[in-house]
């Protein structure tokens, strides 16, 4: 599956009607040590460029954006309740929250990941 | 301030080949971590170490002058200050308002050393100049010098093993320690809440800070940043200016009054008469620290209620990686400013409770 970052430095990967969100690798780098993740709960309607959530470091705290419109469907518990997995694996394991969406085509507009790494590269 | 006219510290070569992640800081391009803020607040507290804090103003007033300038614009007593004696203190506007904090080590009779914040430096120096009736000698010593601080016990131990005599120092005493040909300033300071030192070489001598630095990295104490140094000092509740200090938050309301001599003859120091009012007659608003029922920080400026009234904001707040706790300093309405008071925070999009706590956060055991 292919994997598009956007300029807030989320990532989305398309599955069906579906997308997988987290945050880019230079995202977490550049919030440091994640310590607090919020995710508006499942069942939320959002539009493009809504906010779905919160990410917090000992630094500062970040607004999530959703590129899309779309539904939360599913949220990753695991990275709420250890927020530090998102400084371990954020392309990965450390995904936030997968939406359904009726409409995919804004998705064509982001930047694809390889071409996003070599802008924003990470350790 | 454009990104190309951020200055270096001496430094900068180092943080590049320990892998720091740079960021411009008062107009300097400065470490804010080396890998991990939490790792190096942990280090700090459980072995030690090293922030670079070059960008930090060094003040040199020197001659016959020079304690009078002083006694004229700090706020804590010069006379009968020992040398080897360093002082904190503030700099204040007529009304009270804080220019900066800053320390002053006592070199000699003549011969004073200012340490104030980067970001004042330039205001300190014309705050200083405009007082300078009787022609002290001021100069700023910052560029090309290298300030840093190590903290911690492990860094006191190997400090300490290396020059024996600074076992001998107290804190808030100031000396010298050879290094080969070089003499280096030493203070029994910091702004960590632990015990340890602050150096400062002169540009001829940086190599032999550099060596002193790699000895500390042998010996367990890690390069660290501002991220941890705001931790750091957070939890040991001591000021920042821009936050808890400014031209509007005086000493007094800030929690200072023991950095702020009141019975000074005239004609005293700037601002102390505004300065003595308010600590006669109290003042409307009160630094409190605040324990915090949330699992994340209170930001600056987020609003501070009482059963639904704005009563003040945060100037500070983390969460606490010692404690595990997030905590956060307040200036609120000194009506609701008393130990043990309900307040709520606001963060993120809801409110938390909060409770006002003595300070500071954390005490080294």
């Amino acid at each position: 599956m292919d994997t598009y970052c956007t300029d807030s430095h989320e990532w989305v990967r398309v599955d069906g009607d579906t997308i997988e969100l987290g945050l880019t690798a230079h995202a977490v780098q550049e919030l440091t040590d994640v310590t607090f993740v919020e995710i508006q709960p499942a069942g939320t309607m959002l539009g493009a460029g809504d906010s779905l959530g919160e990410v917090e470091s000992v630094k500062t705290t970040s607004d999530i954006y959703a590129p899309v419109p779309g539904e939360i469907i599913e949220v990753n518990e695991a990275v709420v309740a250890n927020p530090a997995l998102l400084n371990e694996d954020p392309w990965g394991s450390a995904w936030l929250v997968k939406l359904r969406c009726p409409d995919l085509s804004g998705v064509e507009g982001l930047t694809p990941r390889d071409d996003y790494e070599a802008k924003f590269p990470s350790e | 301030m454009s990104e190309n006219a951020l200055n270096r510290t001496p430094l900068y070569a180092r943080h590049g080949q320990q892998g720091a992640k740079l960021v411009p800081f008062a107009g300097w391009e400065m470490p804010l971590h080396f890998g991990s803020i939490l790792e190096e607040h942990h280090a700090t507290r459980t072995s030690g170490s090293i922030f670079d804090v070059s960008h930090m103003g060094r003040l040199s007033i020197t001659g016959p002058a020079a304690e009078s300038l002083l006694e004229r614009v700090v706020t804590r007593m010069m006379a009968g200050m020992k040398d080897g004696q360093a002082r904190y203190g503030l700099a204040c506007l007529e009304d009270g308002g804080t220019i900066d904090d800053l320390i002053v080590n006592r070199m000699g009779p003549e011969d004073f050393l200012v340490v104030c914040n980067g970001a004042n430096r330039e205001a300190v120096v014309k705050h200083l100049q405009v007082h300078n009736e009787h022609g002290a000698d001021v100069s700023d010593d910052t560029m090309g010098s290298t300030m840093v601080a190590v903290q911690g016990p492990a860094a006191v131990q190997r400090m300490t093993a290396r020059w024996p005599h600074l076992a001998e120092m107290k804190r808030y005493r100031c000396g010298l320690i050879e290094h080969g040909e070089h003499a280096l300033f030493v203070a029994r300071t910091g702004y960590t809440g632990e015990d340890g030192f602050e150096i400062i070489a002169p540009s001829i001598a940086t190599e032999a800070i550099i060596e002193v630095l790699d000895d500390l990295n042998q010996h367990n104490v890690v390069n660290a940043g501002l991220g941890a140094r705001d931790s750091l000092r957070l939890e040991a509740a001591m000021p920042l200016y821009g936050h808890e200090l400014s031209e509007t938050k005086d000493p007094i309301s800030a929690g200072l009054r023991f950095a702020v001599t009141l019975e000074k003859d005239a004609p005293g120091f700037v601002g102390q008469e505004a300065l003595r009012q308010k600590a006669e007659q109290g003042v409307p608003t009160t630094l409190v620290g605040l324990s915090i029922d949330a699992p994340r920080a209170a930001r600056q400026g987020a609003v501070v209620k009482h059963q639904d009234e704005a009563v003040g904001e945060v100037t500070s707040g983390v969460v606490s990686p010692s404690l595990q706790q997030s905590i956060a300093m307040a200036m609120v309405d000194t009506t609701w400013s008393n130990e043990g008071t309900k307040l709520q925070v606001e963060i993120g999009r809801g409110v938390a409770d909060a409770t006002v706590v003595p300070m500071p956060f954390y005490k080294r055991s």
